[in-house]
């Protein structure tokens, strides 16, 4: 079995191997990096258009044109795609920011999917595994750093960086290196992630999604 | 009106003979006048009439050519037709020496001759629509070797070999594998390498250099990870489909000294054919010694391995199989005749050695075979060997190379077109090494090829891998492939189970694994190319890091 991974960056991939690898015992071999990736050559990125296919606009780009979701999903061990989407940006996409009650962690993730649903013209949620992170996923992160509930934190990544003991503007994500601060979500015990979950509701969401849709195919 | 009968059935013979793939030289009036008169056909006979007779040399057929065919061969000219058309016409199988008596005399004067039943199956259908097909039919049946038997390699399972802690394949007919440099494949391919070499009980320095692997003191080539404990041998789980059904072998090889790299490696074994060796032992040691009989030891082995229920042939054929591996990985220096070989592979030598002498032996039936090389290169005309090197000395090729192989190119003034296989391009002869290689009844009938696209253009890539593909079936071979190149996997299919693609890859503690690429049958009408799918990272098998 292999799931598939459409992430807003490379960083972003790291968290979401950490965490479904510790629910399901799956091997960080057994993902497989779809989006983000150069979509360009380098006689392109000679001409100014280097830029890395990632993001957003990748996604959405995706998920409307199912390139890599169709190549995937036609092997035979392709049965499920990770995607990621922080809400930090969402508003640029036609989603009208919930209420922020009790509910709008909920509220903005199911806006979400069903834009993405949308996007796709196809409901496939259930080969999906919806990795919605309110505001960005740093703060998914923060959980497993500091006992406080990390959904309505302004600006997680700038947090995450100052309990890291970065300074400001120094911690560069990349892959490696959100796979080793994110290892908790691989090695903790139930109960310690319990703790984790419980500091964010999206985290929480995503979790659980994990659990109703992949555990029980590897039980089968 | 006679005459012209006459000579239209001479020619007919030697259209015949030519279809058949016998040389120029055994196509001349002789042979053809002893064609007709063993197929004894009248001028004016159609060749469905054509029968099989034994016939004596001097009374029978030199009688029948003069009276049918109005010639007028004396006594004397009996040993140029049995030089010049018999011999090689039995040499050829399209005629049998003796058939109703086979022990007579080779100097009898009841030696006789007859058409082979393959030629006269054959000759009954020319100038049928038939013919083509029956003129392959012979082709294929003149040389028991040309027959294929199909028992595969079915599985592998390699524990504790370099970089591949534990690892089972299922293999197919035609297997390419992919991943990132230095994920493993070729310690796959060298896996299987180690197993030969210990079936032919050659487990050396050199029988392991022979067949290509890469040889490291011993407790590099045994699995060494992080936080492990190093085992001191190496398992290799062999599985073989045969008629009888799965065979399987297991071989344990462990060195006597782990620090000394041209160390003796010993081997324990276990097979299916012979897991029941010894109460069947017993049990004829015990009938010989009741009966009070002498033992002949020959008969005894081969009612063990019957007993087996396996038998000695299927016991003895995975051992070849498994023995003659070798991985190839050609050198265009070697494949021009410049290097001088480094292999004791044959006929074919690991880098390309030897192939202008293997094509130069191939029977009508893999020539034939090999003439669709001509499709592949535009400005080819014809493949020459010139056995004699004959041309060397006409100055076609500067002398440093061994080979005798040439091409000729349409292009070029035909008085001045011949191009030695050193000044030849190198594409040429890397494609003409793999089709030799699949098309040969001589090489083995497993293999590997580690980075099958050196030297060749993706497009070409694709088709070749098509012909390929499709030779290992016709030609009963097995082969194991590496490459770099995406084109390649365009000239797969995977819908056919024979044709497989794997990805190596190394998992997160870095062990070797393997994972079949297949396609889920509701995406048969997908219009997706596999190369394309390998560029975008789809299939894994790239580095993921930038």
């Amino acid at each position: 079995m292999r799931i598939g991974v459409i992430a807003e960056g490379h960083s972003d991939r790291a968290v979401i191997v950490n965490i479904i690898s510790g629910l399901t015992g799956l091997d960080e071999s057994d993902f497989q990096p779809l989006l983000p990736q150069y979509k360009y050559d380098a006689t392109d990125k000679a001409a100014g258009r280097g830029e890395v296919h990632g993001g957003w606009n990748a996604v959405k780009d995706e998920c409307e044109n199912r390139i890599f979701i169709n190549d995937f999903l036609s092997q035979e061990d392709g049965d499920f795609i990770a995607i990621h989407f922080d809400t930090s940006e969402s508003a640029q996409y036609g989603i009208n920011q919930p209420e922020k009650n009790l509910n709008y962690s909920n509220e903005l993730r199911n806006l979400i999917i069903n834009k993405i649903l949308n996007w796709l013209n196809e409901d496939l949620s259930h080969v999906l595994l919806f990795a919605i992170a309110i505001e960005e996923m740093d703060a998914w992160i923060l959980t497993l750093i500091e006992n406080r509930n990390s959904t309505s934190t302004a600006n997680a990544k700038k947090r995450l960086e100052y309990k890291l003991g970065y300074r400001p503007g120094k911690l560069k994500p990349n892959y490696e290196l959100y796979l080793e601060i994110s290892n908790k979500f691989k090695t903790e015990t139930s109960q310690n992630i319990k703790k984790y979950l419980s500091r964010n509701e999206s985290l929480n969401d995503f979790y659980e999604d994990v659990k109703s849709k992949v555990v029980p195919f590897l039980n089968n | 009106m006679m005459n012209e009968n006459i000579e239209a059935k001479i020619l007919e013979a030697q259209k015949i003979l030519s279809d058949f793939g016998l040389d120029k030289h055994l196509q001349n009036r002789i042979c053809a006048l002893t064609l007709l008169a063993l197929s004894n056909l009248k001028p004016n006979d159609d060749w469905k009439k054509a029968r099989k007779k034994s016939m004596i040399l001097s009374k029978d057929i030199m009688e029948f050519v003069n009276k049918f065919y109005k010639a007028d061969y004396k006594p004397n000219s009996r040993e140029s037709f049995r030089k010049i058309a018999l011999k090689p016409f039995v040499d050829n199988n399209v005629a049998v020496l003796n058939p109703d008596d086979p022990e007579l005399s080779p100097t009898s004067s009841k030696t006789h001759y007859a058409l082979s039943d393959i030629a006269i199956e054959a000759i009954q259908k020319y100038n049928t629509s038939d013919w083509e097909n029956a003129v392959q039919n012979f082709k294929l049946k003149q040389s028991p070797l040309n027959e294929i038997d199909n028992t595969l390699l079915h599985s592998i399972s390699i524990n504790n070999f370099k970089s591949i802690l534990h690892d089972k394949i299922d293999l197919g007919r035609f297997n390419v594998f992919i991943g990132e440099n230095g994920c493993g494949k070729s310690n796959i391919l060298e896996a299987i390498a180690v197993i030969g070499a210990a079936k032919a009980n050659d487990l050396s320095y050199d029988g392991l250099y022979s067949r290509g692997v890469r040889i490291a003191r011993p407790d590099l080539m045994l699995s060494s990870f992080l936080g492990t404990i190093q085992n001191d041998r190496i398992d290799i789980e062999v599985e073989f489909n045969t008629e009888n059904g799965l065979v399987s072998n297991n071989t344990s090889i462990y060195p006597e000294n782990k620090n000394e790299v041209y160390t003796k490696w010993n081997v324990n074994a276990i097979s299916d054919a012979e897991i029941d060796i010894m109460p069947t032992l017993r049990k004829i040691f015990a009938e010989y010694s009741n009966e009070g009989k002498e033992l002949d030891l020959d008969a005894a082995i081969n009612e063990l391995l019957n007993n087996s229920g396996k038998g000695p042939l299927i016991a003895e054929k995975y051992v070849k199989t498994l023995s003659e591996y070798g991985i190839f990985d050609l050198n265009t220096k070697s494949l021009r005749g410049i290097t001088p070989s480094d292999s004791r592979k044959t006929p074919l030598g690991l880098n390309g050695e030897g192939l202008d002498l293997l094509i130069s032996s191939f029977n009508p039936y893999e020539k034939d075979y090999l003439k669709k090389c001509e499709m592949f290169f535009k400005w080819l005309d014809g493949i020459i060997s010139d056995k004699d090197d004959k041309n060397k000395l006409l100055g076609l090729k500067p002398g440093r190379s061994t080979s005798t192989l040439y091409f000729s190119d349409r292009f070029m003034l035909k008085k001045n077109n011949i191009l030695s296989a050193e000044n030849s391009n190198e594409g040429i002869l890397h494609v003409l090494f793999y089709l030799s290689l699949f098309i040969s009844n001589k090489t083995p009938k497993l293999f590997a090829i580690d980075n099958i696209e050196t030297a060749l253009n993706p497009r070409l890539c694709q088709r070749l891998i098509m012909e390929l593909a499709m030779l290992s079936k016709e030609r009963g071979k097995q082969a194991i492939i590496t490459t770099h190149n995406p084109a390649v996997l365009d000239g797969l299919n995977l819908f056919d189970d024979d044709q497989r693609l794997f990805v190596v890859y190394r998992n997160s503690q870095g062990h070797t694994k393997t994972r079949r690429v297949k396609f889920k049958q509701d995406f048969k009408d997908k219009p997706f190319k596999i190369s394309e799918m390998w560029m975008r990272g789809s299939l894994g098998g790239v580095p993921e890091n930038f």
